[in-house]
């Protein structure tokens, strides 16, 4: 009894988890989102900003994460957009390259780069080489990172650009990632080298996995705002609801996640019972 | 090779590079004429990562190709890597002879390959971490000692605090979560980091006295 509990064929745990996060994609649960602190410091001081202010958004993830820093990045530009804010998007990852595409197509219309306010209010620069390094030269000399932008626009043809030369212009930095360079990189070689927080506050949409490594710079008031992986996304859309009545997309997602972790702590009580079993019961596996 | 070319020359390239960075960072203000020299040096990266990018396919080419001719380990799925590398190639140049505004562009073809076919790949690669992150919690979350226990409570209490279902069935999960995460979490983390800085730090100082040489290849 107790080695058959504590040795359950791994392909009987993969079916259940198949069928059990199924059934709320399928059918959605609804559960209440409650708002953490990491998100309102996000939602905050964007909305705090002046229309007009400039907002870096970078996306340096690839396709593994976009379930998290996809929709991350996609409510916040929306958030942006709906205040007026004047947005530079880029990308330090070649793989996060065509991706920012797709959420900018999504966010100011499929016609996208051929609307009015290209140029005017939003402009995307694609990739820029380099990594760390390309980050520092973006900080220092933004059009020396990059000449065009990811249509081939020279960026001094840019009216946007004219008023986006380096980081002493930016007025917030929103970092989407899930690796380096990453928010390290922006703190290290943006921020560090512009005046520190005041100058460059950031904000970081990340994978949850990566932000407990994040928490020193939280604490130490070098990030100001952190969405957590799709939880985080979810309560940014939960905002964007009631205030815009944004689409709550992460819904389903939140709640397959919320049954996969309860399934994940039933299984560990099963496992330790049968642990404890065969080590203090005399069974078969004792 | 003389020493002067493979060791002398490489260490005296660090050793200027080095000291002009950590100058123009450390004792000049933004806008000064020497921190603007120090950009147009990091500039020029992009001509190291273009061709350590053509570089980085020839030798993946090559490695796989041997692998093919010898019939070594897993030698069919190196077909398909070069099958992939080959013909991704030929989107990209077939973009760049095709498309009328700039050389560096990704034509609408490939970017329709990368969101359309890996894209797919690697997320659906990604989520099967789901399904063993579900068997390794049974399998390896035991209750061994004092620090695996530990581990284990915590590790639930985080599940239950960072997902919708923990506020429901208990208001006070997600606040000892915030709490996890923004006190003990942080306060080791930042020892990590603290202690990867000075590491950092001690191992540049090392290269730029040129004491640190195995970025330099083994000296034979």
């Amino acid at each position: 009894m107790a080695l058959s509990i504590a040795r359950i064929d791994r392909r009987y745990l993969y079916i259940l988890l198949f069928i059990l996060v199924s059934i709320p994609l399928l059918n959605p649960l609804k559960l209440p989102v409650p708002i953490s602190e990491l998100t309102t410091n996000v939602y905050d001081p964007t909305a705090a900003l002046p229309a007009g202010s400039i907002v870096i958004s970078s996306f340096d993830f690839g396709p593994s994460t976009i379930p998290e820093n996809r929709p991350q990045a996609k409510a916040h530009l929306f958030h942006c957009k709906q205040l007026g804010l004047k947005v530079v998007a880029t990308a330090f990852w070649v793989s996060g390259a065509p991706i920012g595409n797709d959420v900018l197509q999504e966010v100011y219309g499929s016609d996208f780069p051929n609307i009015s306010e290209y140029g005017e209010s939003i402009v995307y620069l694609g990739y820029i080489p380099g990594g760390e390094v390309g980050m520092q030269t973006f900080g220092d000399d933004t059009w020396q990172a990059k000449g065009i932008d990811h249509y081939g626009t020279a960026v001094g043809d840019l009216p946007l650009m004219q008023e986006c030369q380096s980081a002493a212009d930016f007025d917030l930095w929103a970092e989407w990632t899930s690796g380096t360079p990453g928010e390290q990189q922006v703190i290290q070689f943006v921020q560090g080298r512009h005046g520190g927080p005041s100058a460059v506050p950031i904000v970081v949409g990340s994978t949850a996995v990566s932000v407990p490594g994040m928490m020193p710079f939280y604490m130490a008031g070098q990030i100001i705002g952190i969405l957590n992986g799709l939880a985080g996304a979810g309560e940014y859309e939960s905002l964007l609801n009631v205030a815009y009545g944004y689409p709550f997309e992460q819904g389903p997602g939140l709640d397959a996640q919320s049954v996969a972790h309860v399934l994940i702590i039933i299984f560990v009580i099963m496992g330790n019972i049968g642990y404890a079993m065969s080590k203090y019961g005399g069974g078969e596996g004792s | 090779m003389s020493l002067v070319v493979k060791r002398h020359i490489p260490l005296a390239i660090t050793f200027v590079m080095g000291i002009i960075m950590v100058i123009a960072t450390y004792f000049f203000f933004p806008e000064t004429p020497a921190r603007i020299a120090s950009t147009q040096l990091t500039a020029s990266v992009d001509i190291l990562v273009a061709t350590a990018g053509v570089i980085g396919i020839v030798v993946l080419l090559r490695h796989h190709g041997l692998n093919i001719s010898r019939r070594g380990r897993f030698w069919k799925y190196s077909i398909i890597t070069i099958i992939g590398v080959v013909l991704y190639l030929i989107v990209g140049l077939y973009g760049i002879a095709t498309h009328e505004r700039h050389l560096m562009l990704a034509s609408e073809l490939f970017e329709w390959v990368y969101i359309q076919l890996y894209t797919s790949m690697d997320m659906t690669i990604f989520s099967l971490l789901a399904f063993f992150i579900v068997s390794a919690a049974y399998r390896a979350f035991r209750l061994r000692s004092l620090e695996a226990s530990v581990l284990l409570v915590v590790g639930s209490l985080m599940l239950l605090g960072r997902a919708p279902i923990g506020g429901v069935i208990w208001e006070g999960f997600p606040t000892i979560a915030d709490w996890l995460l923004t006190v003990p979490n942080a306060a080791g983390n930042r020892a990590i980091t603290i202690g990867i800085a000075v590491g950092a730090i001690s191992l540049a100082i090392r290269q730029l006295m040129g004491v640190e040489r195995g970025y330099l290849g083994p000296e034979r």
